[in-house]
């Protein structure tokens, strides 16, 4: 669903008859103009990037917390089964 | 897609810096996790017997060493004693259970004739239903050991049988809070059938406290004769005592419930009392446990809150628990796959077919010419051929090199080239995105091809590729990039994959109204869809699929051409793809992200938001990040499942994946021959992809900062490249 103004016929409208060989060397003053710049938005922070490395620290020591868990429980159950059979 | 370096502030360096840090922790605990997963896996398999060796326990071997008097004796033997069931007098003896749906019938039988009765437990079976070897004790009947895990036990070090006892005997105090010193060995039979390796077993339980019971009667139900021929099989001769051998457990046990269900009351009738194995011999355990050893294997040392009884029963559960999860879990990614295949085949096939019909127009041709910007960051080794191809184009078009500041002369490179139609536009260094939206600006036809300075065009890719632009509601063109640099195999195995993901994902995709991306290296856009997405931004690594989101977005249709070829350079070594497929894949998930309010967009527009986004998450993100589950599977299945089964399916995938990418060459009317590099493909690239897609998705969770990379060029796709062009 193209949006209200259809882009073919403006741009029909914006660039008249093009030159008939190849490419172009110039661009009219006029033209680049009214070329409008996308500039990225000064504040825009890349996403998912956290500069201060809170997120990241956090969410280290919680997989570090959750693997030594895991790690522990583990170890338990050698453990304990090898003491069951040492006898 | 195109490769650059992100803009660099003065913070950049202390930052990368302490990332290097943070990363180590990041595998250290990924080893671990990994570590603990390879332990449960390893006690599942311990837990269903893999591990035991494959024969199974046969007797009947040479019995010189076993006692007369004890081959012509009675199926209960201890350390030093041995006995007889008395006259009419029957304990019915159980095996392999307990099983959550055969057990508790057999329960209901026994409870309907009030009679008692002993239940061989495996341990891990007790251990996966408490509750019912909870009921047998409350019902009043009585638990022995039958192994951990059913292994042929003839077969095993010492430390394993003891193993095997000691468990199950916590299982079952862990289950029911009762000790037992009670053992069958699996397959063991008729004492009279003992032969020297299984009474050296008999004895070395004896030494351990147990008292070992063999059977007087078999009702051989485990081969389901006919409930006739278990009642007949199971009936003791002339009124003796007996052990009987049933089981309630191992397949279907419906002709063992219905036997015994007419077996008691037969037996009753002819003056038989029932009775539990020591119900029978009350002094019994007392002796056998008298001058035993005190280790676990001492019913009193294995509390039911013992905390090693605690522990192998959670650990065969968690096992148990993890194993279904990724079976579930690898159901429904093997259907999604499936399904996803079926409509690639289906939707590709028919995009293809409906495009190649003599019939087919977008509408009028678009012959106006068009502007291609070609952002350049050190690039001077394929440049030149790039500007050379785009200037050989059989369409009218102004060519915008933008060079990023580059410091390798790249923009002389083209200005010496001195060809008519192409401009030099050096911008201060600001990045991919900059150099895009700056090239937009420069420019001045309503329709902008982008090509990335590292690709070669055909000469009629420009003008097919613009060609849909005949239907005003297309804003977006993705052409078709084929790998110039096949020499390697690292770049072979890129090419299947350009070769399948142009060809049938993104007919697929198109199908759905859901391309998510129009490649960096050949794509066109009319200039009021970018400009209603906003221009070309840089808060994400990706772009090419940010702006491709963006226009969808602004309510743009998004196509692909096939016809429309580029040539371009793919990484030729393990870690530049790494490099760069950590890049896209992070780009993605950033783009996907960045666009989340997308699935609020109202009305036909929004369409994409609600639709395309969740099916691309899903298929870009979610499906390839669970395909590990395939390789653990498989490697898990070799060894602990059946061998025949696991190569078969992963045969049976492969052939799927074969299927596809023919299908795909066939489409691209590309030559089959790379394809043998198919298999291959699977044991290295496909661990390397989803081993990037994890790694990003971790920087992604954990915000860290990913940088552009550039490749290293050898400008080889321009050398190799079009042989149609040539």
């Amino acid at each position: 669903m193209p949006p209200k103004d259809d882009p073919k016929a403006r741009a029909v409208a914006k660039v008249p008859k093009p030159p008939q060989q190849r490419g172009v060397a110039r661009v009219p003053e006029t033209r680049e103009a009214t070329s409008r710049i996308h500039l990225s938005e000064p504040g825009a922070q890349p996403v998912f990037v956290d500069d201060s490395g809170k997120r990241g620290r956090l969410l280290t020591w919680l997989s570090i917390g959750f693997a030594l868990i895991c790690l522990a429980l583990i170890a338990a159950l050698w453990f304990s089964q090898a003491a069951a059979t040492g006898g | 897609m195109g490769l650059w370096v992100r803009s660099g502030t003065a913070s950049d360096q202390p930052v990368r810096r302490r990332r290097r840090v943070k990363l180590r922790p990041r595998f250290v605990v990924a080893a671990v996790l990994l570590l603990i997963v390879i332990n449960l896996l390893a006690l599942e398999a311990y837990a269903n017997a893999s591990f035991v060796p494959d024969q199974r326990g046969e007797e009947g071997g040479p019995h010189k060493s076993v006692p007369a008097a004890v081959l012509d004796g009675g199926p209960i033997i201890s350390r030093d004693a041995q006995w007889t069931m008395p006259a009419h007098t029957i304990a019915l003896t159980f095996d392999d259970g307990p099983d959550p749906r055969w057990s508790p019938q057999i329960l209901d039988v026994l409870d309907r004739h009030h009679v008692p009765a002993t239940f061989f437990a495996v341990g891990t079976q007790v251990a996966r239903n408490p509750t019912v070897a909870r009921r047998m004790v409350r019902d009043g009947h009585e638990l022995g050991v039958h192994t951990f895990t059913h292994p042929d036990v003839t077969g095993l070090p010492s430390w394993r049988r003891r193993a095997e006892y000691a468990q199950t005997e916590m299982a079952i105090a862990h289950a029911t809070g009762k000790g037992t010193r009670l053992l069958r060995l699996p397959y063991s039979s008729g004492v009279d059938a003992l032969d020297d390796d299984n009474w050296k077993l008999t004895q070395e339980a004896g030494k351990l406290g147990f008292i070992s019971v063999f059977n007087d009667v078999d009702s051989r139900d485990w081969a389901r004769p006919g409930v006739d021929k278990i009642v007949h099989h199971a009936t003791p001769p002339d009124g003796k005592g007996a052990v009987v051998l049933l089981h309630d457990a191992g397949g279907d046990r419906s002709q063992t419930v219905a036997a015994l269900d007419r077996l008691i009351p037969q037996l009753q009738q002819r003056g038989y009392r029932f009775t539990t194995v020591s119900g029978a011999f009350p002094q019994m355990t007392r002796r056998a446990l008298s001058n035993t050893p005190s280790t676990v294997t001492d019913p009193a040392a294995v509390a039911p809150t013992d905390w090693r009884a605690t522990a192998i029963v959670w650990g065969i559960r968690a096992a148990d628990g993890l194993v279904t999860l990724f079976w579930s879990v690898l159901i429904v990614v093997g259907g999604l796959t499936l399904l996803r295949t079926l409509l690639l085949c289906v939707y590709a096939v028919g995009h293809a077919r409906r495009r190649r019909k003599p019939g087919w127009s977008w509408g009028d041709p678009v012959d106006e010419p068009v502007s291609v910007i070609v952002p350049a960051w050190n690039e001077r080794e394929g440049i030149a051929a790039t500007v050379k191809s785009l200037v050989a184009s059989h369409h009218d078009v102004e060519v915008v090199v933008v060079d990023d500041a580059s410091t390798d002369g790249t923009a002389t490179v083209v200005d010496q080239l001195k060809l008519p139609g192409v401009r030099v536009a050096r911008v201060p260094k600001g990045g991919k995105a900059a150099a895009l939206n700056a090239g937009i600006a420069l420019s001045k036809h309503p329709i902008i091809v982008m090509v990335d300075a590292d690709t070669v065009v055909e000469p009629e890719a420009i003008h097919r590729l613009v060609q849909p632009f005949a239907d005003p509601a297309v804003g977006a063109v993705a052409g078709n990039v084929k790998v110039g640099n096949r020499s390697s195999m690292v770049a072979r195995w890129q090419h299947i994959e350009y070769v399948i993901g142009f060809n049938l994902d993104r007919r697929l995709y198109e199908r759905f109204d859901c391309i998510p991306t129009v490649p960096g290296a050949l794509g066109a856009f009319r200039r009021v869809a970018v400009n209603a997405a906003g221009g070309i931004t840089d808060d994400t690594l990706a772009e090419d699929t940010d702006l491709t989101i963006a226009v969808h977005r602004a309510g743009w249709r998004v196509v692909y051409i096939d016809d429309a070829r580029s040539w371009t350079e793919t990484p030729a070594t393990i870690g530049q793809l790494w490099r760069q497929r950590y890049r896209w894949s992070y780009g993605t998930m950033q783009a996907l992200w960045k666009h989340r309010a997308g699935l609020l967009d109202p009305g036909r527009p929004g369409r994409f938001g609600r639709r395309g986004l969740p099916l691309l998450a899903l298929f870009t993100v979610v499906l390839p990040l669970l395909a590990p589950l395939i390789d653990i599977f498989a490697v898990y299945g070799f060894f602990f499942l059946d061998r025949a089964e696991t190569l078969i399916a992963w045969a049976a995938v492969t052939v799927v994946q074969l299927v596809t990418a023919v299908l795909a060459f066939r489409l691209d009317r590309e030559k089959l021959r790379p394809l043998w590099a198919l298999p291959l493909q699977q044991i290295v690239y496909r661990q390397l992809m989803y081993l990037v897609l994890v790694h990003s998705m971790v920087t992604a969770a954990s915000g860290g900062r990913l940088h552009w990379q550039k490749l290293n060029r050898t400008g080889e796709a321009a050398r190799s490249a079009p042989p149609a062009a040539a």
